[in-house]
């Protein structure tokens, strides 16, 4: 068998892990030994002062509080992202080392005269690993090279933030980069463990994100297969973030702690981190500061992070309603990352699922942990299950991914959001929309590309609230045809996550398709509402239109005649429209009634086609003839009368 | 399974969801539970993971099934007319 590496790639700390054979799967170890906190390849780049690079991982994990501005850590919080994201969210001044804005606003790390994209420093720790683990002395049973990997990435990372760790992986020197979600990864190795067929809900809480998933196994023959259901969690909330709120805490309560210098501050945040590990086990922990001792209990702890436990409700909620779930469904939580340690923690996961209804085997499995520890390791079952991916020995079926993707649209009535992918899909998958473009002397015409996901901090069943990135405005040169622009935009999200647009000018060659790697805005943007219901895309009308083809011999006569009537109704409703479109619209259904009224019965699925895309070019927002809910009450109308 | 068959079954599962018929395409009966409709997914992910039409198509109805409230449905199935 031919080993390849799985990694999980962490914000604070990776790991590496290789399937030597189905059942045995074996940890890489580093040439730095392993880090306290478990987990072999701490993600921590230490430079010289001019810029050169001195060391990876353990060593310059432990040189941070010497030389905070020259110790680069923490950046999978940062890849992919805007400068300007970055700066709305906070996390350019979360690191003590200086951080850009770049070309196209990208991001840049600059360490004395040199700067860096954060996908260099992700280069520069996947380097290390693949070193350590083809270094024979340090890792005798593999013993070949490693051209292959699977990476984990977390569940809730969008599409555009994927790319640039790909990216990474192969300047590091690998040949070939797969990806897995981090929970589905874990997953898959406890799925491994039980073997039998159940509903696993993975919280993965990290340093960085947060990850919930709901994966499903399956039994298919002799075989098991397991897939994601759903996945929600936060982008940015993690044990970093426990550690501001439990220093910020501190730094309240105890008038004495002084924090003047970026060593100081680095130092306290340090002592803060291994107080948090500490109160896993015990009840109390003391925090050594310049010469003093601060005491800090498990319910103190837990005061500290209220507000970060709260935060939690949201992605439980979301992931099981979204896989399409109940919580009794749920046979199995597994808990994964570093801060699912703290019995806090585990208790506030415990209350949400005890709300939603979960089963009281699984609320006692969780109980059990005390007692019986974690049932698979939290710090290894993400690279055990991505080297069990890389081997081949397991494979999720599907892979789901969290935000949506569509366009705005402008109108009278405001911008809205059209969709185009919805979200929650499986991919890979590919949406596509055409679009009318009025002025026909434009020799451009441009899109604006937005993603669309649900707010985890704002959840409520009843009335979701959505967040809207900007991806960026792409534009096509196109040419005159003497009649209005008509252009088609091809959304797809790959095998890899990957997300690719294509604009193309209808009845032409001309088109242009932008990739992930240049859809890098994450800015909010403001939006009245969605432009359509959920189900009534571009597909579900083609899914009738394929009905009514499909049909035509059964049609009646009485079907024929309400048709007809229908389309006369809407003739009646645009006859005073001048619009071009609706005038071209207007001439193809007279002529598809024409047909039904010579009582040819064949015609009828033609009039009935006719008639849907009139109704589809009468919502079209540039014309605004109708409103969608009335769309989809002509449509219902429509099927009652072919029933 | 021959390719020819298998394309044909692939061909099928398409059709299917293109006609809404996504319990057929699924392989399940119209009374399928959430559970056995997420469970008919995955399976058939699986057997057809190398052909992204067919996961394209089982990702739709998934979404659709999922997705619609039980006056959806009713309208869905009432629609369908039997071929011929």
């Amino acid at each position: 068998m031919r080993l390849k590496l799985g990694i999980d790639l962490g914000t604070y700390n990776s790991s590496a892990a290789v399937a030597v054979q189905r059942d045995t799967v074996v940890m890489v170890t580093s040439k730095e030994g392993k880090s306290p906190d478990g987990k072999n390849f701490p993600s921590f780049v230490q430079f010289a002062s001019n810029g050169s690079k001195v060391s990876v991982g353990v060593r310059a994990k432990r040189s941070l509080a010497l030389n905070p501005s020259l110790v680069v850590w923490g950046v999978k919080r940062l890849v992919g992202l805007s400068f300007q994201a970055a700066l709305d969210r906070g996390e350019t001044k979360r690191f003590q080392y200086d951080i850009e804005r770049g070309p196209g606003d990208t991001i840049l790390i600059r360490v004395g005269n040199e700067r860096f994209t954060p996908s260099s420093i992700l280069e520069a720790i996947l380097r290390e690993i693949k070193e350590d683990a083809e270094n024979q002395d340090l890792n005798p049973l593999f013993g070949t090279r490693f051209d292959e990997a699977v990476i984990s990435i977390p569940a809730y990372y969008k599409a555009i933030r994927t790319a640039p760790i790909l990216d990474a992986a192969r300047q590091a020197g690998f040949k070939e980069v797969g990806t897995i979600a981090e929970p589905t990864a874990a997953a898959l190795k406890y799925g491994l463990q039980i073997d039998r067929e159940a509903v696993i809900l993975t919280f993965d809480l990290g340093a960085g994100t947060l990850d919930v998933t709901v994966l499903q196994i399956v039994q298919d023959g002799d075989n098991l297969v397991s897939g994601e259901l759903c996945t929600s969690g936060h982008e940015a909330l993690g044990g970093l973030d426990m550690d501001i709120a439990v220093r910020d805490f501190l730094i309240a309560k105890h008038k004495e702690i002084a924090l003047a210098t970026d060593k100081d501050r680095a130092l306290f945040l340090d002592e803060v981190e291994k107080s948090k590990i500490r109160l896993s086990k015990a009840q109390a922990a003391k925090l050594l500061f310049a010469n003093s001792e601060i005491s800090l209990t498990r319910d103190e702890l837990e005061e500290a992070l209220g507000d970060i436990l709260k935060r939690f409700r949201g992605p439980i909620h979301m992931a099981i309603k979204e896989a399409g779930l109940e919580a009794s469904d749920i046979d199995h939580v597994l808990l994964v990352g570093g801060p699912t340690h703290i019995p806090c923690v585990r208790q506030a996961i415990r209350r949400e699922l005890a709300l939603l209804g979960a089963r009281h085997q699984v609320l006692a499995e969780i109980d059990a942990i005390d007692q019986r520890g974690f049932p698979v390791n939290p710090m290894e079952c993400v690279s055990q299950g991505a080297a069990l991916k890389a081997a081949g020995v397991i494979t999720p079926a599907s892979t789901s991914i969290a935000e949506g993707y569509g366009i705005v649209i402008g109108s009278d009535r405001g911008r809205h959001y059209d969709p185009i992918i919805k979200e929650n899909s499986m991919y890979p998958i590919e949406g596509k929309v055409s679009l009318g473009f009025t002025d026909p002397n434009a020799r451009t015409v441009a899109l604006e590309l937005v993603a669309k996901s649900a707010d985890p901090d704002k959840y409520s069943e009843s009335k979701p609230v959505f967040r809207y990135e900007h991806l960026g405005q792409y534009s096509l040169s196109v040419v005159p045809t003497g009649d209005l622009h008509s252009v088609e935009l091809a959304l797809c999200v790959s095998r890899d996550k990957a997300l690719a647009a294509t604009l193309t000018q209808e009845g032409t060659d001309i088109h242009v398709t932008y990739k992930s790697p240049d859809l890098l805005k994450n800015d909010i943007v403001q939006l009245l509402d969605d432009g359509n219901t959920p189900n009534l895309d571009a597909t579900t009308i083609e899914a009738m239109s394929a009905k009514f083809d499909r049909d035509r011999s059964a049609w009646t006569r009485k079907e024929m005649e309400d048709c007809v009537l229908m389309a006369r109704r809407l003739l009646e409703l645009v006859k005073s429209c001048t619009h071009q479109r609706i005038r071209e619209g207007v001439k193809v259904l007279q002529m598809s009634v024409s047909g039904v009224s010579d009582n040819n019965p064949e015609e009828a699925a033609k009039l009935a086609n006719s008639i849907r895309e009139f109704l589809d070019l009468l919502r079209q927002p540039e014309i605004g003839v109708i409103k969608t809910e009335e769309f989809r009450q002509y449509l219902k109308d429509l099927a009652r009368i072919t029933n | 399974m021959s390719d020819d068959n298998r394309d044909a079954a692939d061909e099928l599962i398409i059709k299917m969801v293109e006609a809404e018929r996504y319990e057929e395409a699924l392989g399940l009966d119209h009374s399928a539970s959430r559970r056995e409709t997420t469970a008919a997914f995955i399976r058939l992910s699986a057997r057809h993971s190398g052909q992204d039409r067919v996961l394209i198509a089982l990702n739709k109805a998934r979404n659709a099934m999922l997705s619609e409230t039980g006056e959806d449905k009713e309208l869905r199935l009432s629609v369908f007319k039997s071929p011929g």
